[in-house]
């Protein structure tokens, strides 16, 4: 049955149109009588009335019985009942007059006249002020900090007695492959850090292998597997560590939020788009011809737009743009007293100009929280978001000084998420310097795709919830050979793996996104229990620690405690073989002699280089080598049995790539 | 078109408010929606008695709660869409501890099967001719319970994506995305 047949069969069939006439009666019966209907009979506006003035109308009422006739006591409280009434009258409107209450006039606080951008950073209208490159004289203006408004909640529907599905965890860092598979689409080569495992980790829903309930911030779990190398034989052992929270959607609420954006201005910015890209399922996205012509930039500005839309009135809102030099666009000040629309105008007017001085507008940006390091850290979260094609030339350009300055805001509280525009964004320093605490990043491909993630998920991008996590291994027989799913798993050792954050993460049929983390083992002796420790740092710096004991029993290949480790397996020898395969190619670009492949039959998949070299971003074109095509065909046939056993059929868009990757025609 | 839809909605606001102190109110509420419910529910379950205990408890519910609902200008019925939705993944799921849980605490609000024997004999029988959509229910059940919701929503309730996505508190895009999915599970089922 083909999809047509399918769709017509489903919209022609006989629905059954059952008559339930005493049924629906007794229900109306039994719901109008019943003790809620009671109750509902008694309520009126005084059901809304305070406890405490309730009481007052009591004593009154009771005063006033024939057997308790007390008159002093009954003039009293009706007296204090007037004395409300005529309070809730007269006060509101008095409030509304106080002077403080004038700042209810939203105000445009965008200094920059647009057009006036220069490349040399001196002409700049509207009192902006400038960072000069380098990021050495700063010179920033910060908007005054009026008291905050008192905000009514928003507007919720409210699905009461109905426990929501519990959210789950993910690791910081890359959420997404969107580089990587945009690259493959357009026919370039991506590189080999486009290809990120907590990026790939995060395109999926995972069993955790959750078997308790969990009532704390985090809850690990932890699964095994004992499975053969696809391409050697050997066999290899895997843990995953499941990330749980005892958090319940409707109980989840973002910190009001001090946001600085940071917007990449530079000439680079204005360079286009693709025709085409992948979205989440791996289904192929053609854009419209308006949007294949759209510029970076424009991406850019509909994205920060789309962002404005999770803002509340009590979080407070800053922009820098950044070219050779940054601009205060904006100074930060509360959204409530913004007019915000007045500035989403403002921000679609932004044209581009000149070098790119990431580190000029992370100075800036980072400097307009100074007035704010006083702000209750439990009330108020503190982020810069960075949108950029990420290709710094000019300025201080060197991975170590924008790591360095990122770890220096984190540890005062101040975290960073990064948005990468574009084919070529240099996924390669963005990847590096997110291992910061705190720290995230996402790429975007099409205003409305990126509109779509934010409606999904702005409030747990901005919302780290567990830092430092540590995993201490205590193992005679076992150490870490490898970390899969995290971005500092570099960091590990063979008895410790580091995690910097971990955010809230959407499930779905008990699933994570992203709710996994997987450790590849050496078996050392025969000892076959491991004692695992997590210790971690709640968002209020409370430490935790939570052991558990994993026993290997003498399980055989094929082994999978669930089909959550079994899909990381799965992934991360798919990750590790396209790392090869980039490195590879990246390698052997200018060379013309024979060359062999690291991956082969004899040592298997092996973990990849961390030696990558520097590189500029490359618009190399698409290119597989003989060996790797001989390498992803049999690698096909092992995914594809994969995928039926596991019965994820997500996880076909991988499949899909190699796909490509086989029919790709070299263009020598 | 929009007007019209307007002045509907208004006109439900209203209702829906009143409906909070007012049992009448609620009780046109009822009537207008509870076929409606009710339908979606055997839709989803394939099985009267089912159907009328989800049903109860979705009544019951939305009456004990109706005072925290707001009003964000999209049908009330959409609310108990939802109510009934998260009410069959609860059923299925956790029928063992709610059947525990709805002794402990409903008792003397839910009748479980108010329906008499005669007219409940008779929906399961005139349930029964229906045998295309049995077999199609059939593997429709074997699916996720996110995959099940979009498809009945879509085919036998003819909901329109963004309206889906209302209920369901999803945005259009995924949606759309798990009902390309779920489709695509069926056709394998059905195969």
């Amino acid at each position: 049955m083909d999809e047509e047949e399918l769709n017509k069969k489903l919209e022609n069939i006989d629905l059954p149109e059952i008559e339930l006439p005493d049924y629906i009666g007794n229900l109306r019966m039994a719901l109008l009588e019943s003790e809620y209907a009671n109750n509902k009979r008694d309520a009126s506006i005084f059901t809304k009335v305070p406890n405490w003035i309730k009481r007052y109308v009591y004593i009154a009422a009771d005063s006033l019985t024939p057997k308790r006739l007390n008159w002093k006591l009954a003039l009293v409280s009706t007296l204090a009942i007037a004395l409300v009434i005529s309070m809730s009258v007269f006060i509101p409107p008095l409030v509304n007059q106080t002077p403080g209450n004038e700042s209810l006039v939203k105000v445009d606080d965008w200094r920059l006249g647009n057009k006036t951008l220069s490349s040399n950073g001196t002409t700049i209208t509207g009192g902006g002020s400038t960072v000069t490159s380098g990021g050495t004289a700063v010179t920033s203006t910060v908007g005054s900090q009026p008291p905050p408004t008192v905000k009514l909640p928003q507007p919720t529907v409210v699905v009461p007695g109905i426990s929501p599905d519990p959210i789950g965890l993910s690791v910081g860092g890359a959420n997404d492959i969107n580089n990587f598979r945009e690259n493959i689409a357009n026919d370039y080569l991506p590189l080999p850090t486009d290809m990120t495992y907590e990026g790939l980790f995060y395109d999926y829903y995972f069993d955790t292998g959750q078997t308790e309930e969990c009532d704390e911030l985090f809850c690990p779990s932890y699964s095994y597997a004992v499975t053969n190398d696809p391409f050697s034989g050997e066999t290899e052992y895997y843990l995953s560590v499941g990330l749980n929270s005892g958090i319940k959607e409707s109980e989840f609420q973002r910190k009001k939020l001090n946001l600085v954006i940071v917007l990449d201005v530079s000439s680079s910015m204005s360079g286009s788009f693709g025709e085409y890209y992948y979205d989440q399922f791996g289904e192929k996205v053609e854009l419209s011809e308006e949007d294949q012509g759209m510029a970076k930039i424009e991406v850019a500005k509909q994205s920060i737009v789309a962002m404005l839309d999770h803002l509340d009135d009590e979080d407070r809102l800053g922009i820098v743009l950044f070219n050779r030099d940054a601009y205060l666009a904006k100074p930060i000040n509360l959204v409530g007293e913004t007019d915000m629309e007045a500035i989403g105008e403002h921000i679609l007017d932004i044209e581009v100009k000149g070098n790119t001085n990431l580190y000029s507008g992370m100075v800036m940006a980072t400097d307009l929280f100074e007035d704010l390091r006083d702000v209750d850290q439990s009330e108020y979260e503190n982020r810069i978001i960075f949108i950029t094609d990420a290709m710094p030339n000019t300025g201080e350009t060197e991975q170590g000084s924008f790591l360095s300055k990122l770890e220096q805001s984190a540890e005062n509280h101040l975290y960073s998420t990064f948005i990468g525009i574009g084919v070529d964004f240099n996924s390669e320093l963005i990847e590096h310097i997110t291992k910061t605490r705190g720290a995230n990043y996402y790429s975007v491909h099409a205003p409305a795709q990126f509109k779509e993630r934010m409606d999904d998920e702005f409030e747990y991008m901005v919302t780290p919830l567990v830092f430092d996590l540590q995993l201490t291994l205590e193992a005679e027989g076992w150490e870490i050979e490898k970390v899969y799913g995290s971005p500092e798993a570099n960091e590990a050792t063979g008895e410790l793996m580091k995690v910097n954050t971990l955010f809230p993460s959407k499930m779905e049929g008990g699933e994570t996104k992203g709710g996994l983390i997987l450790l590849k083992l050496k078996k050392i002796t025969e000892d076959s229990n491991l004692k695992l420790k997590a210790s971690y740092e709640d968002r209020n710096g409370n430490q935790k620690s939570i052991e558990s004991t994993v026993v290997f029993n003498n399980e055989e290949p094929e082994f999978f405690a669930n089909s959550g480790i079994r899909k990381g397996v799965l992934l991360a020898r798919y990750a590790d073989l396209i790392k090869n395969w980039l490195i590879d190619e990246y390698e052997h670009a200018h060379f013309s002699y024979p060359w062999e492949p690291r991956v082969n039959n004899e040592d298997g998949i092996i973990v990849p280089s961390a030696m990558l070299g520097e590189w500029e971003r490359q618009s190399l074109p698409l290119y597989v080598s003989p060996p790797y095509k001989e390498l992803f065909r049999q690698f096909s046939e092992y995914f594809q049995n994969e995928v039926e056993a596991i019965g994820d059929e997500t996880l076909t868009q991988g499949l899909e790539i190699l796909e490509i990757l086989l029919t790709t025609n070299n263009q020598d | 078109m929009y007007y019209w839809r307007k002045i509907i909605l208004d006109q439900e606001r209203i209702l829906v408010e009143r409906a909070k102190n007012d049992k009448e109110a609620f009780a046109e509420l009822y009537d207008k929606y509870c076929s409606q419910i009710l339908g979606y529910v055997i839709k989803r379950t394939a099985n009267i008695e089912v159907a009328q205990d989800v049903t109860s408890q979705v009544f019951f519910k939305a009456y004990k709660n109706i005072g925290q609902f707001q009003w964000r200008g999209v049908p009330f019925s959409s609310w108990l869409y939802k109510i009934a939705s998260n009410e069959i993944t609860n059923h299925f799921r956790e029928r063992k501890r709610r059947r525990q849980y709805l002794e402990n605490n409903y008792d003397s609000e839910v009748t479980p099967n108010p329906s008499p024997e005669s007219e409940l004999a008779q929906a399961q029988e005139d349930l029964q001719k229906y045998e295309e959509f049995l077999s199609v229910h059939e593997n429709i059940s074997k699916l996720s319970f996110k995959y099940q919701e979009v498809i009945t929503l879509r085919y036998f309730e003819h909901k329109q994506l963004k309206d889906i996505g209302v209920i369901l508190g999803k945005n259009e895009g995924t949606v759309k995305s798990l009902l390309y999915r779920g489709l695509k599970k069926l056709r394998i089922l059905m195969e």
